[in-house]
């Protein structure tokens, strides 16, 4: 288990006390919102825990967990796009169980979509860590994470 | 105050309430328009786009979600013009796009919308399935669902407040937040009473699987 | 009054905070005495501000200004803050961190002021004029690097851009850039500390707001800010006058202002600039605002990307706390207000007034329905005033000059300047402020500095906005409109002929698609429909009849979505098929005019002028750059080809050819 944070919104001006700049404080104090927090957080602000989570999933820049220990990157350039980069990433999200999150619950694997990548002959490409795989076929994903699962 | 207003429906002056949803009110005066996501008994919330009618003002034919408005003395509107019917058609095709529903009810309803259009202007094409998704069905997440909150407010309303939206635009779907014990929906099934498509089944906890926090 | 008068509160949940209910109970008394008494201090106060901020704005050893705007901090203006500061100078310099002069073009940018004020000018500095500014700064006179030297009209005399003139130019750009400017709101910018509460005060700051406190009733600035016509610089263009009567006379006691800094509009900074340059103009805009209408309680949203004009604008709170310029009694008058700031965490519709609300009532950034305007039923219930940080920034200038004189630039219904965010195939990007009505042609072509040729279309306001063709023609609010587009917030982004219209119009319903809220159907579903048929004519998938079906969903979209958002998501395409047919018609057969959709196009090498020179083979990265077989000539090979323009742009010889022709193979195959 790891130790929850202190509660930073204790040190918050009474007029700051917007759950947006609490929620801002805390992703930059842990890097991610943990959901202990977020459920004090409810019953100080008495806000329903929903709709917290309503606000979170709503703005681009908060994340709920940890990124990943490995990082894929799916280009989502023209060329890519046209040749299936959506397929393998749609692979991705049910292989990882991935629902809107861009990290698998395990902590293992974070996907992205990033723009062209100039490599758009190899399309679809995506970027495991810092190397390149080109021409990747939807089917070839599970093997994918197996291997990354074996990496040390 | 008084309770009610003239108002021009369709060339045709009628007495409806006002304060209420003007949906509800053309109801009451025996006007029925089509929707997906009202309910009499909760706040209005304006996402299925089936409602859509015209108002005039200030010299122009204005395109209004009829649950979001309320009555005014002296409106002019039209539910049935060409415009609307071929709006609507169109909102029929991109909900349509939300299925396959397990209701066929909801399916044939919005299909029956397209062919009010489609009558009107030309002739109504017997292979609706095809017309309608052309050959390929979009990737939407839980499809069935047609996003039309329904659940989300009755769960705020009379339930125990478990049902949100998540995210936004293409990614937008309703999730359910756990509590610290399973125990914590109230079991009330309002959800599954006012679901218009039946994408609510079986126990919300099986039927919403998108959460935040896993 | 009593507290049962109270109209209850929209939200059950929320309860007036008890700083708010105290100040409400001590507006019920009568004041006695309210401030002629006190009048003395305070004059006393914002006088010895402008004294320490003369000290320090026109000191008697050399001042070196270095421009520390984002712009100027990602152009390296750190290194070169450092070197100068670490110098020891022996008391004849101090080198101060200056916001943005608008000339981002020109960044790492460093003015430096000697004792007799004069102004150098050094523009793109580097390493190379470092030493030639540590020469100006003691005295001896420069040599080269020097962009323009300017003189202080009445030495020590500076509250703004205007009150210099140049007196030596050696690089013309820089006098093209300015001359056509009228620096009313942003003239402080670039020259005023953003740190420094009394450089702002010695140039003419916080004078409009003791004006205003003191000399004036809150309805004689409401009738102020009437007459003077100005227009809301959000991007609709509403009467700021009206708003804030309509706020005004509300009957409910608990009024909010905001102030929108949440500017998400892809190419336009100008909020951030006047907030990373000039935070004391915007809260002395805002402070003045919520004395008008009444409010107790201000709020500045602004968007959490923006972290240099948070902490600036954070810094310029607490100092004008410091020297009672905001919390209680306010330069000693009884009048109190607290500001406090708003995080927005990144989403582009929280620019909408309605959906900003949302976010600060903790729910989702929603857009709600209108009416009831916020300005009658905004935060909490309670009639709230929202106004861009750039029109807040125009009400000390009114105040402080009168309604009449506000008009002596604009047009009859558009007075007053705007800022706009020049940038794309222009030679002299950067913000600037210039008379509303201004031609375009004066914009684009002198003050940016791009030829008649070379720009062929220019986007207007943001991906809500719409790209029209390069035309002359006005900028004010209804010329724009008159064009299809609209004015937005200010961003216009030139555009060159090897830009392809249909892809830019992609892209920015691409932008929508990701930023709609996705609470009503036509902007959720609708847009990225939208988003694929555009897809297929980059791509060359497109069937004929592809047009017509675009147009009449954009129009359905634009009819039928909840919000100004959705509404006006699809302008892009609904001006660009206006203007730009012929673009999207040679899309349908497979051909991009503008060769930039990369799966239309095919490089060639142009064999007769190629001279073997190797460079596009060693830079291809997939090796499409071959030796043909059996020849000795270079030839791309198609197959491979990812269309990065490596080779395109290394070609010394400018033999590479980019061509994209109509399907040939369509009607074989079918």
């Amino acid at each position: 288990m790891k130790d929850v944070p202190k509660s930073p919104w204790e040190d918050f001006p009474e007029n700051e006390r917007l759950a947006i700049n609490i929620l801002n404080r805390i992703q930059a104090d842990n890097g991610f919102i943990p959901r202990e927090l977020l459920v004090e957080l409810a019953e100080c602000l008495d806000i329903p825990e929903s709709q917290l989570h309503g606000l979170i999933s709503f703005f681009n820049s908060y994340r709920v967990r940890p990124a990943g220990k490995h990082k894929i990157r799916i280009c989502y350039g023209t060329a890519c796009y046209a040749r299936g980069a959506p397929l393998i990433n749609d692979r991705f999200i049910e292989a990882l169980n991935l629902d809107g999150n861009d990290t698998s619950p395990d902590g293992l694997v974070t996907v992205e979509q990033v723009y062209c990548v100039g490599a758009c002959s190899q399309a679809p490409v995506i970027i495991q860590d810092e190397e390149m795989k080109s021409k990747i076929k939807s089917y070839q994903v599970p093997m994918l994470l197996d291997e990354l699962r074996k990496k040390p | 105050m008084e309770e009610f207003v003239r108002i021009v429906v369709d060339d045709q002056s009628k007495r409806v309430r006002r304060n209420i949803s003007l949906l509800q009110a053309l109801k009451d005066a025996n006007i029925v328009l089509p929707s997906m996501c009202y309910n009499a008994k909760l706040e209005p919330y304006g996402s299925c786009g089936l409602c859509i009618i015209e108002a005039y003002k200030d010299g122009v034919w204005r395109v209004q979600h009829a649950c979001l408005l309320t009555g005014q003395e002296g409106m002019e509107i039209r539910t049935r013009s060409e415009r609307i019917l071929k709006l609507r058609a169109r909102a029929a095709r991109l909900l349509l796009k939300r299925g396959p529903f397990l209701k066929p009810e909801a399916e044939g309803f919005l299909i029956s919308l397209i062919g009010q259009a489609e009558k009107s202007c030309e002739s109504y094409p017997d292979n609706a399935d095809l017309i309608v998704y052309g050959g390929k069905r979009p990737n939407v997440v839980n499809p069935g669902c047609v996003l039309c909150g329904l659940c989300v407010r009755i769960c705020r309303k009379i339930g125990k407040n478990r049902l949100v939206f998540l995210g936004r635009g293409k990614n937008l779907r309703v999730g359910l937040v756990e509590g610290n014990h399973l125990d914590n929906c109230g079991r009330c099934r309002a959800c599954r009473r006012v679901c218009p498509t039946g994408f609510i089944n079986n126990s919300v906890i099986k039927v919403f699987t998108a959460k935040l926090y896993k | 009054m009593n507290m049962k008068e109270f109209r209850p509160p929209a939200r059950h949940k929320y309860q007036v905070p008890a700083s708010v209910r105290e100040e409400i109970e001590r507006k019920k008394k009568p004041v006695e005495n309210p401030y002629k008494l006190l009048d003395f201090d305070v004059q006393i106060s914002l006088r010895s501000l402008v004294e320490e901020g003369r000290l320090s704005l026109f000191p008697n050893t050399s001042r070196i200004s270095v421009g520390m705007g984002t712009c100027g901090r990602v152009a390296g203006a750190q290194v070169i803050a450092r070197n100068l500061s670490e110098r020891n100078w022996e008391n004849r310099a101090r080198v101060i961190s200056v916001g943005c002069l608008g000339a981002c073009y020109a960044e790492p940018l460093v003015d430096i002021r000697t004792p007799e004020g004069k102004h150098y000018f050094y523009g793109l500095v580097d390493r190379g004029s470092l030493w030639q500014i540590i020469k100006t700064a003691l005295g001896e006179p420069p040599s080269h690097n020097l962009w323009a030297v300017a003189r202080e009209r009445q030495t020590g005399v500076l509250r703004g851009i205007h009150d210099l003139e140049l007196i030596k130019l050696e690089n013309t750009s820089f006098r093209d850039f300015f001359h056509p400017q009228v620096r009313r709101i942003s003239g402080r910018c670039g020259l005023v500390d953003p740190q420094n509460i009394n450089e702002y005060a010695a140039m003419d700051g916080y004078q409009a707001l003791e004006k205003a406190l003191f000399k004036l009733k809150p309805r004689r600035v409401i009738d102020m800010v009437a007459n003077s016509g100005l227009r809301g610089r959000g991007g609709a263009g509403f009467s700021t006058g009206e708003k804030w009567d309509i706020v005004s006379t509300n009957s409910d006691p608990v009024r909010f202002v905001v102030a929108n800094a949440d500017e998400g509009d892809p190419g336009a900074y100008m909020d951030r600039a006047l907030l990373e340059s000039d935070p004391h103009g915007v809260l002395e805009g805002l402070i003045i605002a919520a004395y008008a209408v009444g409010a107790s309680r201000g709020y500045i949203f602004v968007r959490h990307e923006y972290q240099l004009a948070v902490q600036t604008l954070r810094q310029a709170i607490s100092s004008a706390h410091r020297v009672g310029f905001l919390g209680r009694n306010i330069m000693g008058s009884s009048y109190t207000l607290e500001i406090s700031i708003v995080e927005s965490a990144g989403a582009f519709v929280c620019g909408e007034e309605t959906s900003m609300l949302q976010v600060m009532e903790n729910n989702r950034g929603e857009p709600r329905r209108r009416p009831p305007y916020p300005a009658a039923q905004g935060l909490h219930g309670h009639p709230t005033l929202i106004n861009n940080v750039e029109t807040l920034a125009n009400i000390p200038w009114i105040v402080l000059n009168g309604a009449e004189a506000f008009r002596d630039f604009g047009t009859g219904k558009s007075p007053g300047t705007k800022i706009f965010c020049l940038a794309g195939d222009v030679e002299r990007m950067g913000f600037i402020e210039v008379p509303l009505g201004i031609s375009s042609s004066i914009l684009v072509g002198e003050i940016g500095g791009a030829t008649e040729e070379s720009v062929k279309a220019l986007h207007i306001g943001g991906p809500s906005g719409g790209i029209v063709p390069y035309n002359e023609f006005s900028l004010d609010y209804e010329s724009v409109a008159a064009t299809g587009a609209i004015m937005g917030s200010g961003g216009l982004v030139a555009l060159g002929h090897n830009r392809c219209i249909v892809d830019i119009a992609r892209h920015m319903i691409n932008f929508m698609v990701k930023e709609s809220c996705g609470k009503c159907l036509f902007c959720r579903d609708g847009l990225p429909e939208l988003e694929a048929h555009l897809l297929d004519l980059c791509i060359g998938k497109a069937e004929e009849g592809i047009l017509e079906e675009i147009e009449d969903l954009s129009q359905a979209i634009a009819d039928s979505a909840l919000c100004g958002l959705g509404q006006t998501a699809v302008n892009p395409v609904l001006t660009t098929l206006k203007d730009f047919y012929a673009d999207y018609q040679a899309h349908i057969k497979g051909r991009c005019p503008a060769v930039n959709c990369k799966p239309l196009i095919d490089f060639e090498i142009n064999l007769t002028s190629c001279r073997d020179c190797r460079a596009c083979y060693l830079v291809c990265p997939s090796g499409a750059v071959k030796m043909r077989s059996g020849q000795d000539r270079y030839i791309v090979d198609q197959q491979l080809c990812t269309k990065c323009w490596a080779c395109y742009e290394t070609c010394p010889f400018d033999c590479i050819k980019i061509t994209s022709e109509e399907f040939m193979w369509r009607n074989s195959y079918e």
